[in-house]
This record gives C-alpha cells, sequence and structure tokens, in this order.
C-alpha cells in the first residue's frame, strides 16, 4: 500500500481543500447583510403589505463588476436566492408565474409583459419575428392563444410590411376587445427616411388576417441632432385588460461631448381607446413641460412632477377626458426610470427608490425610500427607508430595487 | 490493484514536472501578494504623511482585498499555466509512450489485464493533477487573504466576504463558486478529456487517416454535447427548452459522449491497436 503514496496523498488533499472550500461557500449565506424597512412616518402596519425585489451587488472596486445575488426585504426580513445563469434576467414576477402555471404554452414565448394578454377565460401572446429565409425579407406576428378552461391551444402567423432591410417591429400591447385581438407595434424604419410610428393591428382570430390597421401616432426621426419617441405610458396591469392608451412624442437634445440631455419636451398628447378605437387628443394639465406621465390605471392616469414641497401628482380620467383633483405627496427624489417607481395598489400610491446609486458609480449615503399615499388625497399613510443591519458599512453593498409585490 | 498501480505509475512518471508547476504558481502568487500588499501600505504611509485623512484616502484608492491581487494580469497568468501544462500533458501522457526514449506502449499493451485500466488510470491521473492544483489554489487563496488581513489595518480591508469577493473574480472561470458550478464545469471538462482521448486513440491507430478521423469525431462529439444550446437558437418557438431541462439534456448528451468516447476507445485499444 506503501506504493501509492503518492495517488492517496494528492487525492485526499484535493478532496479536503476543494471540499472545505465548498463546505465554507455553501454557508456563505448568512454572512450577506440583513435590510430592514425603519419607519419614519405614518403607520408601521403599512410596511407588512409591502415587499421589495431587487438585487444586492458587493462594490468591489475592481475593474470587473460586482457579483449579484436576488434580494427580498420585508418589514423585517431579508430574504436571499440566486438567479441561474441561463434564466433570463428581464422575467418579471408575472411571467414567471404563467410559466410556472402554462409551461406547455409558455415554452420559448418571450419574457416580456407587453406581449401577453389575460382574462379568465384565455391567454394572448404576440411577438414579431424577421423571416430571412430564401430572399424572403418580411416580417411577421406570432399570435399565441391558450384557452385556459379547455387548454386547447392555437397559433398562427400573420404577415407584417418591412419598408427596408433594417426596419424593425416591437409588439407594445395585446389586448382583446370585441372580438378582436389588437396587437399596438411600434415600427422603427432606418435609412434617408427613418421614422418611428405606432400602430394599432385589429387580428380577426377566425380568419387570422389583420382586419384593420390604424397609425396612432408617427415620427420623423431623421433629424440626428435630437432623438424623438413614440412613447406609451406604462400600465399598472400590462398582462391584464386594459382599454386605455396614453400616447405623447417626446423630443430629447443632447450633449454629444458630455452625453447629458439638455432639453426634454413632451408633445402630441392622445388617449387611445380599444374598444371604440378612438383616439382623442389631450388638452389639460398632464400636458405641461415639466409633467411626466407615470402610470395608468383602469382609466386614470397619474402625471407626476418633482417640486420644492414635494412630489406633485395630477390624476387624469382618460375616459372623460378631465383633470382630477392633484395633491402633493411627501417625495422629494425625482421620479424618472432610473431613481424611482411609482405603483398604484389597494387604493394606495406608492413611490420606492430603485438604487442607491449616484451618477459616477459610487453608492449614494441617502438610504432608498418607500412612500405609501392614499390615492385620491396624497396623504402619507407610511413613509420609511431600507437600512443595513449590524457593523457592515453600507458603502460595500449596493441595492437596486426592481419591483415591489404588495400582499 | 492493476488500474491502482498503473495510476501511481502515471503520476510518478509526471510528479517532478508537477512539483515544479506548483512551485511556480505558488512562487508567482505568493510574490505578488506581497508586492501588491506592501506597496498598498506604503500609500497608506505616504497619505497619511502628506495629512490626507483615511477616509480621503479610501476615496482616491479603495479598500484593499484579495481582488486587488486576483485581478492582476500576473496572478491570471500563473492560473493559465496550469491550465496550459496540464491541457499539454492531456497529450503527452499518450505520445511520451510511444515516442519516449523506449516505446513503454509495447510494455504497457501486453499486460495480463484489460488495456482499459491504462485507459482509465491516464484519465483519473489527469483529473488528480487537476484537483491537485485546484487545491493548490485553494490553500493559496487563503494564504492571500491571510496576508492582506496580517498586514493590512482593519479598517483599509474590504469587509466582503472572502467568499463572496472571489464570486466577483475572474478565478470563477477555474473555481466556480457553488459545488453544482464546479459539477458542471469539470463535467463538462471531462467530456473533453475523454474526447481528446479518442481523437488521440483514432490518430494512433489509423495514423493520418486517424488525424481526419479524430478531428471529426471530436466535431461530431462537440455537436452531441452541445445539442441542447443550439437546439434552442434553431427551435426558438414552441419546442425551445426551459433552463431546468436544457441543464438536464446537457446532463444526458454529456453522459452519452462520455460513455461512447469510452466505448470506441474500448474497441480501438482492443482490436485496432496491436502491439
Amino acid at each position: 500500500m506503501k506504493k501509492y503514496i503518492k495517488s492517496a496523498i494528492l487525492g485526499a488533499a484535493a478532496v479536503l481543500l476543494v471540499g472545505s472550500y465548498y463546505i465554507g461557500s455553501a454557508n456563505v449565506e448568512r454572512t450577506l447583510p440583513q435590510f430592514v424597512l425603519k419607519h419614519l412616518e405614518g403607520n408601521p402596519k403599512e410596511a407588512a403589505h409591502i415587499t421589495l425585489e431587487g438585487e444586492l451587488y458587493f462594490n468591489t472596486r475592481t475593474r470587473f463588476s460586482s457579483a449579484v445575488r436576488e434580494i427580498k426585504i420585508e418589514d423585517e426580513r431579508t430574504t436571499y436566492w440566486q438567479k441561474s445563469a441561463t434564466e433570463p434576467f428581464s422575467s418579471s414576477p408575472k411571467i414567471a408565474e404563467l410559466k410556472d402555471q402554462y409551461r406547455g404554452f409558455m415554452r420559448g414565448k418571450s419574457s416580456y409583459d407587453n406581449n401577453f394578454y389575460e382574462d379568465q377565460t384565455e391567454l394572448l401572446y404576440a411577438e414579431s419575428s424577421d423571416n430571412y429565409s430564401a430572399g424572403d425579407e418580411g416580417s411577421y406576428l406570432t399570435i399565441g392563444m391558450l384557452n385556459k378552461k379547455s387548454g386547447e391551444k392555437k397559433e398562427f402567423h400573420v404577415p407584417l410590411s418591412k419598408p427596408d432591410r433594417d426596419s424593425y417591429v416591437m409588439v407594445e400591447n395585446v389586448q382583446r376587445a370585441n372580438g378582436y385581438i389588437q396587437v399596438i407595434i411600434q415600427e422603427n424604419v432606418h435609412g434617408e427616411a427613418s421614422k418611428q410610428s405606432i400602430r394599432v393591428l385589429k387580428i380577426d382570430p377566425k380568419s387570422k388576417e389583420i382586419t384593420d390597421e390604424q397609425t396612432l401616432s408617427a415620427v420623423d426621426t431623421s433629424d440626428q441632432k435630437s432623438s424623438i419617441n413614440s412613447n406609451m405610458t406604462p400600465n399598472q396591469n400590462p398582462i391584464g385588460s386594459h382599454p386605455y392608451e396614453l400616447l405623447y412624442v417626446e423630443t430629447s437634445e443632447y450633449d454629444e461631448k458630455n452625453g447629458t440631455t439638455i432639453s426634454e419636451e413632451r408633445t402630441s398628447y392622445m388617449v387611445y381607446n380599444a374598444n371604440t378605437g378612438k383616439l382623442d387628443k389631450i388638452k389639460s394639465a398632464i400636458a405641461k413641460k415639466q409633467m411626466r406621465p407615470k402610470l395608468i390605471q383602469g382609466s386614470i392616469l397619474y402625471a407626476v412632477q418633482s417640486e420644492k414641497d414635494g412630489l406633485k401628482v395630477q390624476p387624469y380620467d382618460l375616459q372623460a377626458n378631465k383633470d382630477l383633483a392633484g395633491y402633493t405627496v411627501n417625495w422629494d427624489e425625482e421620479v424618472d426610470n432610473s431613481t424611482s417607481a411609482l405603483e398604484i395598489r389597494d387604493g394606495k400610491l406608492i413611490v420606492y427608490s430603485l438604487d442607491n446609486l449616484i451618477s459616477d458609480g459610487a453608492v449614494n449615503s441617502k438610504p432608498q425610500q418607500v412612500l405609501v399615499a392614499d390615492v385620491k388625497t396624497g396623504q402619507t399613510l407610511y413613509k420609511g427607508e431600507i437600512l443595513m443591519k449590524g457593523s457592515l458599512e453600507p458603502g460595500d453593498y449596493q441595492v437596486n430595487i426592481n419591483e415591489l409585490l404588495y400582499k | 490493484m492493476k488500474f491502482l498501480k498503473l495510476l501511481n505509475f502515471e503520476l510518478n512518471r509526471f510528479s517532478k514536472f508537477y512539483y515544479l508547476l506548483v512551485a511556480a504558481i505558488v512562487l508567482i502568487q505568493l510574490s505578488l501578494a506581497a508586492y501588491i500588499v506592501n506597496d498598498y501600505m506604503k500609500m497608506i504611509k505616504a497619505s497619511l504623511r502628506s495629512g490626507q485623512t483615511m477616509p480621503d484616502f479610501l476615496e482616491s484608492n479603495g479598500k484593499i482585498s484579495i481582488l486587488n491581487v486576483t485581478e492582476t494580469d500576473l496572478f491570471m497568468v500563473s492560473v493559465v499555466l496550469g491550465v496550459l501544462v496540464l491541457g499539454i500533458y492531456l497529450f503527452f501522457i499518450w505520445y511520451r509512450d510511444w515516442f519516449g526514449k523506449h516505446t513503454f506502449i509495447y510494455r504497457l499493451l501486453t499486460l495480463p489485464a484489460s488495456r482499459m485500466n491504462m485507459y482509465f488510470a491516464k484519465a483519473a491521473a489527469i483529473l488528480l493533477m487537476i484537483f491537485g492544483l485546484l487545491a493548490v489554489q485553494v490553500f493559496l487563496l487563503h494564504v492571500i487573504a491571510l496576508i492582506i488581513e496580517t498586514w493590512v489595518p482593519g479598517n483599509y480591508r474590504s469587509e466582503i466576504n472572502f467568499y463572496h469577493l472571489l464570486e466577483a473574480s475572474q478565478l470563477i472561470l477555474v473555481l466556480p463558486h457553488s459545488f453544482i458550478g464546479l459539477l458542471c464545469s469539470y463535467g463538462a471538462g471531462l467530456v473533453v478529456l475523454f474526447t481528446l482521448f479518442t481523437s488521440i486513440l483514432l490518430e494512433r491507430s489509423y495514423r493520418l487517416r486517424g488525424v481526419i478521423l479524430g478531428g471529426i469525431y471530436a466535431l461530431i462529439a462537440i455537436l452531441v454535447f452541445t445539442i441542447p444550446l443550439w437546439y434552442n437558437i434553431l427551435f426558438k418557438q414552441a419546442v425551445s427548452l426551459y433552463p431546468d431541462e436544457e441543464r438536464m439534456a446537457m446532463f444526458a448528451t454529456g453522459l452519452a459522449v462520455v460513455i461512447g468516447s469510452i466505448l470506441l476507445s474500448r474497441y480501438l485499444l482492443k482490436h485496432k491497436i496491436t502491439v
């Protein structure tokens, strides 16, 4: 047996050292920082409904990006888990739920809310693709339908026009209205006559054809100095039934040297009603220069504007085409796409910070906050901030919040 | 017992060179760690002498951690050196028997036991050496962490846990941070090992024609192993696999390639490679 001492030592050393490394690595999750929602004002019981989901980064200050953990912060508890490297990062909790529930139908489908529609009886899907086979450079829409009661699945393709090779189409919304599938698409055409348009396609699921097509907004994007976009405001319930859409044109001018935005202007506010097919112009307080259309819930649009004394919220009734009583909530951060988010849940307006980074990548010393306010009056029901427990230094960790779950 | 004898024999044959490789890696990594830590300490002292406060120093230089060592080019050179040497040895372990001073392969092939013992002993020797180097790397990482802990005052050291820091390191390529990751990475390595062994035996069996056959075999094996990856690209809609199914399928295709390689190698050793 003495003869095999080399093999034995090498084998034992390898198993012991590599094994101990992975035992240590498996137990390391308990050293991750714990976060809590610290009560600042209002009723602390409100915090029990809130769960913030996002990612924890280790601020390693090396040339490599930091490692990441999925994080769930509740009132008094922090939970960590790790997404598999092959899982799509963009998957929303609703898409993940649909993939669990309808594994067969959801196979191979995109991970974006915009591509789906769900009601009590059916689940619809629309996605645009390009077809380069046999010199045929067309685009087409793939429509998927699932009858949730019978489990019956249907899929068909609808051809789309393709003005040039580089143009592309994105699905912005899918709805079921008056027996038709209504798909709102954004088409981007490049080249000399570059333009961007938002169109609604009415598709008959029986004949599997487009029966009607309407352009909601079209802008010339050939101007190199500014960027012009047709925008749609996000909906609180992107996958469910929501007939109203708000569209506007946003023109941004950039300073090419330092990459900052010089000016932003939003114009041509319009509301589209999927049930009637009508497109109406909006003339209201929300069309003001500094107002930012933020969210639609049901038929109410919420536009916001950061002011000295807080965040001004202007609700607007899309059905009646009129302003509702506005108010100011106790929130002193900008509410744009990268710093804070706004949601309406259970008759409450919730504003929360998304990340604690400042522009140069350093960690902001100001903790991320959560505000719960009455959606009708703006009165603060709860305000709290995310704080790290223990002796660890906050600067070593960064938390990015992506989603709010409301129980 | 024949297998163990042959395994020990293979390890002994490479041991001197292996010790030299380990010594080179230890020397590079430890001297690099000492140099970086010493340099950082000099910077601290210089900043304190110039009247700079600790927060000012940390603002511009950051806290030191094991990543200051592992993310340098020289550190990665030492890691690549190990991978490269064992990669070359994978071919050398076979060809030395044919082209060495004494054509040793004839003695090995005439041993009164299954020729597969020799095949598995060579594979096991390479695996043991790979995991041996991995163990050395783990040991060195702890030593480097200890050097930083001993030399640098606490306020200047990152508070992030050792294992979490390593997750952000390039080292993750050879030392995945989870045991499942280790099994997946080194499982794929095992598939490559057996595929290359079979290609080598094809070359040894059919000589010039065997080079082409070996190449074709390696290509087929890679295609079969990666079926789940390109299947999802080709059949995006309706029939594509979920991530958990993709992992299971990769395990199955990897196993199929390993079994196929072993069976083909067995056939070649038994019927085509003659003394």
